[in-house]
């Protein structure tokens, strides 16, 4: 380093004592690290906060320093040779752009987007969810059974619905992008960003070639390079839900040539389904899922959705009769329900059934409404917009419906009675089902109609 | 005085602390002993008995707080004992019989190998000098290194090591290292920094260990730093 003579250890030992009387050296805290308005929170020992690392990009825990929040911060390192590339920047930002549109309480949001000025990388700032991965859930706990598995399903196929409005498509599902918050409320990150991860982060291994996502979840036509659509995505959800289920992918291998062979060549190894006791209509249905003609795969995200609620339906009636518990704040649910059908026949009692719900909602904490908090703020937005004449494509029965789960989402101990001895064991998990059975396609509708305006 | 013999109300933390020194600074009290003229073997014996006399008699107990450094003090003492043959030949005959330090083979074997490598680029005092900054620089490398394992670190600190030690090939680009270590440049460079901020912390601290104050920190390095660059 200064030209003086090595130790026996090859290290330069006027350096080393050097570095001893070097003042600059003292400062332990590097310089934070920013992006735009977002600047990257450290660790006690001065390290950058990661949250996650891929293969192109790592995900830090950053600070939003105009809107005052944490975010999910995903930086890319643009390889040097594409670091002039405004072709590549423009691509980054256009397909960031449209990831940014789509708003779905099952998928993470995109705030914000950019590159740096030296272009050197790219970044965008998503919704922070706390939680744990699918992978993560399923590494510590184990295979999940049937109707926890459908339940994330479920939820995932409603984004890919809303998705699909945007004419956008995730390329990369697999569980370690599928968060699970509180009760397996999923949240899918990365959305329609895979392709720009790719595109900025560049030099994939040569042997990927126009590769895009995780082989091992990715559907068979990804491995070719030509177009892909919804259905690679529903594929991908299928290999998912085995992942849930049986704790393996039905595809494994160590290469992707050996993935995509096995993909195109073995049949599945529906043995692990049945070893797991997985329901006989699940096990057709990832069947068809997992096809590798996409011709033989639900055709839509909509399809798919009906198809895992049927599976779940045929659960639930195995299941038998409901608790007591369950049963009683179903009744407070029917009070609910009662109320807001007998003030829509009148518009004054409605209005005012309206300003009671949202003013209701608005008050409320999100901590402990967590778990229904998207479909509380869903809700909200739409008796908002409804109100306001915006939004008006939506049935009286539905509206009545959405009105009376507001109500009771926000506050269900005003329509328990005080003496109920199960009022401090409240556990509204059965009153969000059969909520969002009822108002799903409302809020669907909704969010679609929204996303457009936007 | 210097935290190897700071109370004589704690001897045996006093002796612990010195013993772990003297296994450190074994080397350039040694390459001393060897420029007297004396053989591999007697130079080894004689370091080592000068060890077993240090801690026999406390002189590190008896040395004044004013007098300042341990190395200087170190080497004052060796001197004293060297030339004083009498005691010297009473201690080599009692030392057969007592060894307070295991001298390990490859310990010795590096002593001399340093010692080759130096005799005759300067006197005997800066080839001690020139012994001490290299043990002190290890024993601060050996610290850090220690840490990085730790803290599972220490593929990290392997790599990293040749920003604060340098060495003849050249520094490798961070490119060639985030592909590596699959980090991106920014949190590379932010590993580089914490690097080199955690080695000046570790080389101060083991100087700390043989000084007074903090000022005298400083001293000791630049002297060591002017000794090198006497060469």
């Amino acid at each position: 380093m200064c030209g003086k003579p090595l130790n026996a250890k090859g290290d330069c030992v006027a350096c080393l004592l050097r570095t001893g009387l070097d003042e600059t050296a003292v400062e332990s805290k590097p310089a934070i690290l920013a992006f735009g308005d977002f600047e990257v929170e450290q660790q006690p020992d001065g390290s950058c906060w990661e949250l996650g690392h891929g293969a192109i990009g790592v995900t830090y825990l950053a600070a939003d320093k105009v809107l005052r929040r944490r975010v999910a911060l995903k930086v890319i390192q643009v390889p040097s040779a594409a670091r002039g590339s405004q072709a590549v920047r423009d691509r980054f930002l256009r397909e960031a752009r449209a990831a940014a549109a789509l708003r779905h309480p099952n998928v993470a949001a995109v705030f914000q987007f950019g590159t740096s000025p030296d272009a050197s990388h790219c970044y965008y700032a998503m919704e922070l969810v706390e939680g744990e991965t699918l992978a993560a859930r399923v590494r510590r706990d184990g295979p999940l059974n049937a109707k926890e598995a459908l339940k994330i399903a479920i939820q995932i196929s409603r984004a890919l619905m809303a998705a699909a409005s945007h004419d956008l498509i995730h390329r990369d599902l697999k569980p370690s992008n599928i968060m699970l918050t509180g009760d397996s409320d999923v949240k899918i990150i990365d959305f329609g960003l895979a392709k720009a991860i790719t595109d900025a982060g560049g030099e994939m291994d040569l042997t990927h070639g126009e590769f895009v996502g995780t082989p091992t979840f990715a559907s068979p036509e990804q491995f070719g390079g030509g177009p892909v659509d919804a259905r690679s995505d529903i594929y991908a959800l299928g290999g998912t839900l085995w992942f849930a289920l049986t704790g393996l992918a039905p595809h494994p291998g160590k290469t992707l040539e050996e993935i995509r062979d096995r993909k195109t060549r073995d049949g599945l190894p529906v043995a692990q389904l049945i070893g797991r006791k997985v329901p006989e209509p699940l096990v057709k249905l990832l069947r068809s899922t997992l096809a590798i003609d996409p011709g033989k795969r639900p055709a839509s995200a909509r399809e798919l959705m009906e198809a895992l609620e049927l599976c779940r339906r045929s659960l639930t009636r195995r299941s038998g009769v409901r608790s007591e518990e369950a049963a009683l704040r179903s009744e407070a649910f029917s009070r609910a329900l009662r109320d807001a059908k007998a003030c829509a026949g009148d518009p004054e009692s409605l209005q005012a059934l309206f300003e009671s719900a949202a003013k209701k909602a608005a008050a409320v904490s999100k901590k402990p409404f967590k778990r229904n908090w998207a479909y509380l703020q869903t809700m909200l937005r739409l008796i908002r917009a409804y109100h306001r004449g915006e939004y008006r494509q939506v049935s009286n029965d539905a509206l009545v419906w959405i009105i009376a789960a507001l109500n009771y989402l926000v506050d269900p101990f005003d329509l328990i009675p005080d003496d109920t001895p199960f009022l401090g064991l409240v556990d509204d998990a059965h009153v969000v089902e059969l909520v969002t059975d009822k108002t799903r396609r409302t809020l669907d509708a909704f969010m679609t109609w929204e996303t457009a305006a936007r | 005085m210097f935290a190897a013999g700071r109370s004589e109300a704690e001897p045996e933390m006093g002796g612990a602390a010195l013993a772990e020194l003297c296994q450190g600074y074994w080397a350039p009290l040694y390459g001393f002993v060897r420029s007297r003229g004396h053989t591999v073997h007697d130079a080894q014996d004689l370091t080592q008995s000068f060890f077993a006399y240090l801690l026999e008699h406390r002189v590190y107990a008896r040395a004044n707080r004013q007098k300042g450094r341990f190395r200087s003090f170190l080497l004052a003492s060796l001197k004293n004992f060297l030339a004083d043959a009498a005691d010297r030949e009473r201690t080599l005959k009692r030392g057969g019989a007592q060894v307070f330090l295991p001298l390990h083979e490859e310990q010795a074997q590096e002593a001399e190998s340093l010692f080759q490598t130096h005799s005759g680029r300067g006197n005997e005092d800066w080839l001690f000098d020139r012994g001490w900054a290299e043990a002190l620089v290890a024993a601060a490398l050996e610290r850090l290194s220690a840490d990085y394992k730790r803290e599972a670190k220490e593929q990290l600190f392997k790599e990293l090591r040749t920003f604060i030690a340098g060495g003849a090939e050249p520094l490798p680009t961070y490119a060639e290292l985030t592909d590596r270590l699959g980090i991106t440049e920014s949190t590379l460079r932010s590993h580089v920094t914490r690097l080199r901020a955690r080695y000046r912390e570790a080389l101060r601290t083991e100087v700390r260990r043989t000084v007074d104050s903090e000022q005298q920190v400083d001293q000791e390095l630049r002297e060591l730093l002017h000794v090198l660059m006497e060469m």
